[in-house]
């Protein structure tokens, strides 16, 4: 069974794309994502991919950097298109806190997980 | 009690228009005079004149005011105007009130802070730091709740200026802060990413030792076809191993119901946290008529409290529980000259600030990270 937060993840992916195809926000232009829980880094590969589906178009280099039980992405896409992420390791599902800027909008999410 | 006198230099425009209002509002000052460089340009010699006439004060010559008796200067000149000004009036005794960024450069800043210094000046950079949320913030890791911190996230992303076209393609980025463009726009990673950093580095108490960044034009056609960019993201490295993301900008009047993204969260070992001036909100719903953006085309990023005023903002517009007083910073600035007390941001903290910023630019620029530079700056 889905880990839980995969499964938000997952869920907020649908979510952002179907926003974008309703033309909510313009053109997806930055994001800043964090997310805590138990797999933590192991998260990012599929958050990157995520955004991948939401930017459409070919993702260029990505800078990390670590810190305590967390890792921090600032990646870039071919069309200028900017994320900043930290993904940081949690004994429980936690924190999900996202801001998606759009050329004329923003959509945001925030789940404090348990408690 | 004698009064302090408050001498400032510039004029409207610029934050200049609500330092000057903060100022008057305090009992303990009175405003004596507006001044500025000789030389500068007729739009901002009237800017000038129109906030000495609405405070009903002298518009000094340059010459005049370095020789006007007064305790406080408020410095907010033109930003390559900063360093002269600032150093001419440090040097005379005066204590100093300083307009964020500090300077357009380490040299400038660094010339700030050491002429505060010599002259032992008071200095204070406005900042958020004496907000309510930013004090909450500083509590909670001073009470040990979240744990030992291990990152912070800072967003300062103001919903201001007018949506444009703006293609979709990565910005050629700068290794430097290029000049300063002219009105109406502002270098977005250099004029709010100061925001977060001063923030950050007071709230852990540690400098940052390496910058991550890039910048991007994504919101706003002015920026665009100035060549300054509208975003700016960030990853810190501080003393000590804590780390941050900072992404900021002005990302258009209508991208958030309030003011804007503007907020800190803190992720300790235990937990993590959030502090913002929308913390707690009433939510409003209703219809709401179309939004009108201020009608000033000297103004169109809504920088200045003067376009501001008067303007309609939407009926859904969510209402703050906790409101800070406008005279915040400048209350606290005269508090710590009674108390002879250091602010909590002084010039030298703001020349710390440049330092970061530059590598800022120079990581957007190298696609590496970048070190500070000058750690001998201290707070």
């Amino acid at each position: 069974m889905a880990d839980i937060q995969t499964q938000r993840l997952d869920e907020l992916g649908s979510a952002i794309r179907l926003a974008l195809r309703e033309d909510r926000i313009g053109l997806p232009r930055a994001i800043h994502w964090l997310v805590r829980g138990p797999q933590g880094t192991a998260l990012i590969d599929g958050i990157l991919g995520c955004i991948d589906t939401i930017f459409d178009c070919p993702r260029g280099d990505v800078r990390s950097v670590d810190g305590p039980r967390c890792r921090l992405i600032l990646a870039r896409w071919v069309g200028g298109q900017t994320a900043t992420l930290s993904a940081a390791y949690g004994e429980r599902a936690g924190l999900i806190d996202l801001v998606v800027l759009g050329s004329r909008g923003s959509l945001v999410y925030r789940d404090i997980g348990e408690r | 009690m004698q009064r302090r006198r408050v001498l400032l230099a510039g004029g409207d425009y610029t934050h200049q228009e609500q330092y000057a209002r903060h100022f008057a509002a305090d009992p303990r000052c009175v405003l004596v005079g507006v001044t500025d460089l000789p030389g500068i340009s007729v739009s901002r010699h009237v800017a000038n004149r129109a906030l000495a006439e609405r405070f009903h004060i002298a518009h000094l010559r340059y010459e005049e005011a370095l020789v006007q008796p007064c305790d406080i200067v408020s410095v907010c000149v033109a930003m390559a105007d900063r360093a002269r000004v600032a150093c001419d009036f440090a040097a005379r005794g005066r204590h100093l009130y300083l307009d964020k960024p500090l300077a357009p450069g380490l040299a400038h800043a660094a010339a700030i802070a050491e002429a505060v210094g010599m002259a032992g000046v008071s200095s204070q950079l406005f900042s958020q730091v004496h907000t309510h949320w930013a004090q909450a913030a500083r509590s909670a890791i001073r009470s040990g709740r979240l744990g030992p911190i291990a990152a912070v996230h800072m967003r300062m992303l103001i919903a201001k200026g007018p949506w444009g076209d703006v293609p979709d393609v990565a910005r050629a980025e700068r290794p430097t802060i290029e000049p300063i463009p002219p009105e109406p726009v502002k270098r977005e990673m250099f004029d709010l990413g100061y925001y977060p950093v001063a923030l950050l580095s007071w709230l852990l108490e540690r400098p940052v030792r390496t910058v991550t960044a890039q910048t991007g034009n994504y919101f706003l056609a002015e920026n665009f076809v100035a060549d300054a960019e509208d975003f700016g993201t960030m990853l810190l490295e501080f003393e000590g191993g804590v780390v941050a993301t900072v992404a900021c900008g002005r990302i258009g009047w209508e991208s958030h119901p309030g003011k804007g993204f503007v907020e800190v969260v803190l992720s300790g070992t235990e937990t993590d946290e959030r502090f913002a001036p929308d913390g707690a909100q009433l939510q409003v719903n209703t219809s709401a008529r179309p939004f009108l953006p201020p009608g000033n085309p000297r103004d169109p990023m809504g920088m200045w409290d003067g376009t501001l005023t008067g303007m309609h903002w939407p009926e859904t517009r969510p209402i703050e529980l906790v409101v800070d007083p406008p005279t915040a910073d400048i209350r606290a600035f005269l508090n710590a000259l009674d108390r002879h007390q250091e602010p909590e941001i002084t010039a030298a903290a703001g020349a710390r600030h440049i330092a970061v910023l530059e590598a800022a630019y120079r990581s957007a620029a190298s696609g590496r990270p970048e070190p500070v530079t000058d750690h001998t700056l201290q707070r």
